[in-house]
C-alpha cells in the first residue's frame, strides 16, 4: 500500500512537470509582455525593470537558469576566484552581480520553483504570488469544499433514494432532475438564481464574499454543486441498482435484517465504489466551475487571478495558479485511488 | 422501400443491426421530439439570418437602449410594457427585444447559435478524427505500443485541460479556427479510450476468428464486422461530445475568451444578458433558453441512441 502511494506520487510528478513546462512556454509564447502598457517609459527603464524580472535572458534561462560558481559556494565553501571573475558578491547569504540582481544557484522560473518560490506578480504591485494565493486561498476552498460537501450529501440522498424506487414516479423524477442539472451549465444557472432569489425575491444578496457569511455563500456553492449534485446522484443510484441485485443483499435480507440496515450498512458501501473514483474528476469541476462562479458573484477568490492574469500577462501570477490547481487535481485523483483499495478488497496494489 | 408491387413470394426480411437500432430510437419519443425540436433550432439559425427583416450587428434605435419584447408575448409583467420604454421600438418586429445597444436580440441568438452549433459540430468532429485514428491504432497494434500510447492519454487526462485552452485562447488570440482545433484537442481523449477498447475487445470475439476461418478478406473483416461494432459507441459518444464542446465554448465566451464583437454566440449573449439582468432580464433569458433546450436535446438523442445501440438491452 505504501509503495503504492509512493510510485504513484512519484509518477505524478513528471505530470506536474509536463503541465509546468506547458504552461510556462504557452504563457511566453502569447503575444505582448507584462509590462507592454505602461508606454511612454524611456528605453533604459524599461530595459530595468525587464531585468528586475528576468525577462531579458534567454527563454530557457527565464525557465531554468544554473550558475555554478554560485552553486560550488553554496554547497562546497567559496571559491573566490570563480566568483570574482563574475563580480559576485555575497551579502546576507546571497549573492548579487554588479546590477545588484541577486543570482542563484537554481535559477529562471523553475529554479526558484524547486527553492519553493512562486515569485513575485507582475502586475500586481508589491505582491507575490505566494502572498495573492493566500490571499484568496480561504474563499476558494471554503466556496469548493462546501460545494463537495453538499454534493455528497444531496447526491447521495437522492441516488438512493431513486434506486430504492426504480422505474417509480420518484425515481423518474429525481433523474429528470439529475438530467436538468447535467445539462444547464452554471453559468446561466448562476444568473438566473441570482435574478429570481436576489432580484425579483430579495431573499439573497446577489453577490460579494462578506467573509463568507451564510448568506453570502448559499448562492455560489448551490450553483456551483448543482452539476456534482446530478452527477453524483446517477453514479450513487446506478451503483445502488446493481448492488440491490446482487446475492449478498438478498443474504442479508433473508437472515431478516431490517431494510435500513442492509441499505446503509451493507448496499451502501458498494454503491460508493463508483463515486469515490469520481472524486478526482469532481475536483477538476469544481475547480472550473469557481472561475465562472467566483466571477458571476464577484468573490475575492482565486479564480478571477487566472483569468485577469491571463489576459494581462502576469505570467508568474497564472503559473501560480496553474501549479496549485493541476496539483490539486492529481492529489485528489491519488486519493481517490487509494480510497478505492481501502474500499473495494478486489483491488491489489503490486 | 425497393418494391411496391407485392412480390408473390415473401422473402424473410433480415434485420441488421441498423434497423433494430433505428427503430428502437424512433419508438423512443424524448429522442425524436429533442431530434424535431433540435433540427428547428439548427434550420432557424442557419436560415434566418439571410431573411429576417433586422441584421445582427445594426443598431435599431437611436437611444441605443436596450428595448423589452413586444406587449403580444404576454409577459409585460416580466419585461416590462415596451410601449413606455421604448415607444419607437414598437411595431419593429423585435419579438426577442434588443440588446444594451438596440440591436435585435432574435436575429443576434438565431446568429449565436450558428457560431455555437458550428463550434460544436467542426470541434467534434476534430475530437472524431483524432480520437477514432488514434483509438483504432492503439487498439489495432496492441501490446507495447497500445501500452504506450494509452498511458500517454492517461497523462493527457490528469491535465486540467480548460487552463491550456484558457492559455490558448489568450495566446493566440480570440481565432476561431484555433477555438475549434483546441476544443476538439481536449474532447479526443475520451473517443480514443472507446474506440481502443472497443476494437480491442471486439478483435478477440470468436465471430471475428470464425470470419477468419471461412476465409473472409482483413478488409472485410473490418468493414462488416469491427467497422459497424466500434461506430455505436462512437455515434453515441459524438452526440454528447457536441453539447459538452457547445459548453466549454460558451464556458470561453462566457469568461470573455470566446467569439468576439460583433460576431457572437450563445455564451457571449448569456454573458452579456448576465450582465444586464436587473434591468433586461430578456437579454439573459432568451439566449439561456435556446442554448438549455439544445444541450437538452442533444442529451436525450445521446440517451436514445445509447438505448438503441447498445447490444446488451436486446
Amino acid at each position: 500500500m505504501l509503495r503504492f502511494i509512493v510510485r504513484r506520487l512519484l509518477g505524478a510528478i513528471p505530470t506536474l512537470f509536463i503541465i509546468i513546462v506547458m504552461a510556462f512556454f504557452l504563457m511566453r509564447a502569447a503575444p505582448g509582455g507584462p509590462f507592454d502598457q505602461e508606454r511612454n517609459l524611456p528605453p533604459e527603464i524599461e530595459r530595468n525593470i525587464l531585468a528586475a524580472y528576468d525577462l531579458d535572458k534567454p527563454l530557457y534561462r527565464q525557465f531554468f537558469d544554473i550558475n555554478t560558481s554560485v552553486c560550488s559556494a553554496q554547497y562546497s565553501g567559496a571559491d573566490a576566484a570563480a566568483l570574482a571573475a563574475q563580480k559576485l558578491t555575497l551579502r546576507d547569504g546571497k549573492y548579487f552581480d554588479e546590477n545588484d540582481r541577486q543570482i542563484r544557484c537554481l535559477g529562471g522560473y523553475f529554479g526558484k520553483l524547486l527553492g519553493g518560490d512562486l515569485g513575485p506578480s507582475y502586475k500586481i504591485k508589491d505582491f507575490t504570488v505566494a502572498e495573492l494565493i493566500a490571499d484568496g486561498a480561504p474563499v476558494s476552498a471554503a466556496l469548493g469544499i462546501s460545494a463537495i460537501l453538499l454534493a455528497m450529501t444531496v447526491g447521495l440522498t437522492l441516488g438512493t433514494f431513486a434506486a430504492l424506487r426504480q422505474n417509480g414516479v420518484g425515481d423518474y423524477s429525481t433523474m429528470t432532475l439529475a438530467m436538468v442539472g447535467v445539462t444547464i451549465p452554471n453559468f446561466v444557472m448562476a444568473p438566473i438564481l441570482t435574478l429570481i432569489f436576489g432580484n425579483y425575491l430579495g431573499w439573497l444578496p446577489v453577490g460579494g464574499w462578506n467573509d463568507g457569511a451564510f448568506r453570502n455563500m448559499l448562492l455560489p456553492v448551490i450553483s456551483l454543486s448543482l452539476l456534482q449534485i446530478a452527477v453524483i446522484s446517477r453514479l450513487t443510484r446506478g451503483g445502488m441498482i446493481e448492488v440491490l441485485r446482487s446475492n449478498y443483499v438478498r443474504t442479508a435480507r433473508a437472515k431478516g435484517l431490517p431494510e435500513r440496515l442492509v441499505i446503509t450498512r451493507h448496499a451502501m458501501r458498494a454503491a460508493l465504489l463508483p463515486l469515490v473514483s469520481y472524486l478526482g474528476p469532481a475536483t477538476a469541476g469544481i475547480v472550473t466551475g469557481s472561475l465562472v462562479i467566483e466571477q458571476i458573484f464577484g468573490l475575492p477568490g482565486i479564480g478571477k487571478y487566472f483569468i485577469n492574469g491571463a489576459l494581462q500577462r502576469d505570467y508568474t501570477l497564472v503559473m501560480g495558479v496553474v501549479i496549485l490547481y493541476a496539483s490539486l487535481v492529481l492529489l485528489l485523483n491519488l486519493v481517490a485511488d487509494v480510497l478505492y483499495g481501502l474500499l473495494d478488497p478486489k483491488v491489489r496494489y503490486d | 422501400m425497393a418494391s411496391v408491387a407485392a412480390p408473390v413470394q415473401q422473402e424473410v426480411q433480415g434485420r441488421s443491426l441498423w434497423d433494430d437500432a433505428r427503430r428502437r430510437l424512433f419508438a423512443n419519443k424524448a429522442a425524436v421530439a429533442s431530434m424535431i425540436v433540435l433540427a428547428l433550432i439548427t434550420g432557424l439559425s442557419i436560415v434566418m439570418p439571410m431573411m429576417w427583416q433586422h441584421s445582427f450587428d445594426d443598431t435599431y434605435n437611436s437611444e441605443r437602449v436596450s428595448c423589452p419584447p413586444p406587449n403580444s408575448l404576454g409577459m409585460v409583467w416580466l419585461f416590462g410594457d415596451q410601449n413606455e420604454v421604448c415607444p419607437n421600438a414598437v411595431g419593429k418586429g423585435h419579438i426577442f427585444g434588443t440588446d444594451a445597444n438596440g440591436r435585435d436580440l432574435f436575429i443576434r441568438v438565431m446568429m449565436g447559435g450558428r457560431v455555437s452549433l458550428a463550434i460544436g459540430f467542426v470541434a467534434t468532429l476534430v475530437a472524431l478524427m483524432i480520437g477514432v485514428l488514434y483509438g483504432a491504432t492503439a487498439g489495432f497494434l496492441g501490446g507495447r505500443i497500445d501500452n504506450l500510447m494509452m498511458r500517454f492519454v492517461d497523462i493527457l487526462y490528469a491535465l486540467p485541460f480548460i487552463f491550456f485552452v484558457i492559455i490558448l485562447m489568450v495566446v493566440f488570440g480570440r481565432n476561431f479556427i484555433l477555438m475549434f482545433v483546441a476544443i476538439g484537442a481536449v474532447e479526443w481523449l475520451t473517443m480514443a479510450r472507446i474506440v481502443r477498447g472497443q476494437t480491442l475487445s471486439i478483435r478477440r470475439k470468436e465471430f471475428i476468428e470464425a470470419a477468419e476461418a471461412a476465409g473472409v478478406s482483413n478488409w472485410n473483416i473490418i468493414r462488416r464486422h469491427i467497422l459497424p461494432n466500434v461506430l455505436g459507441p462512437v455515434i453515441v459518444y459524438v452526440t454528447l461530445t457536441v453539447p459538452a464542446v457547445i459548453l466549454v465554448e460558451s464556458f470561453l465566451s462566457f469568461l470573455g475568451l470566446g467569439v468576439q464583437e460583433p460576431f457572437t454566440s450563445w455564451g457571449v449573449l448569456i454573458a452579456d444578458g448576465k450582465d444586464q439582468m436587473e434591468s433586461y432580464p430578456w437579454m439573459l433569458i432568451f439566449p439561456a433558453l435556446f442554448m438549455t433546450v439544445t444541450l437538452f436535446c442533444f442529451n436525450f438523442i445521446g440517451d436514445g441512441l445509447r438505448d438503441a445501440l447498445d447490444p446488451k438491452d436486446r
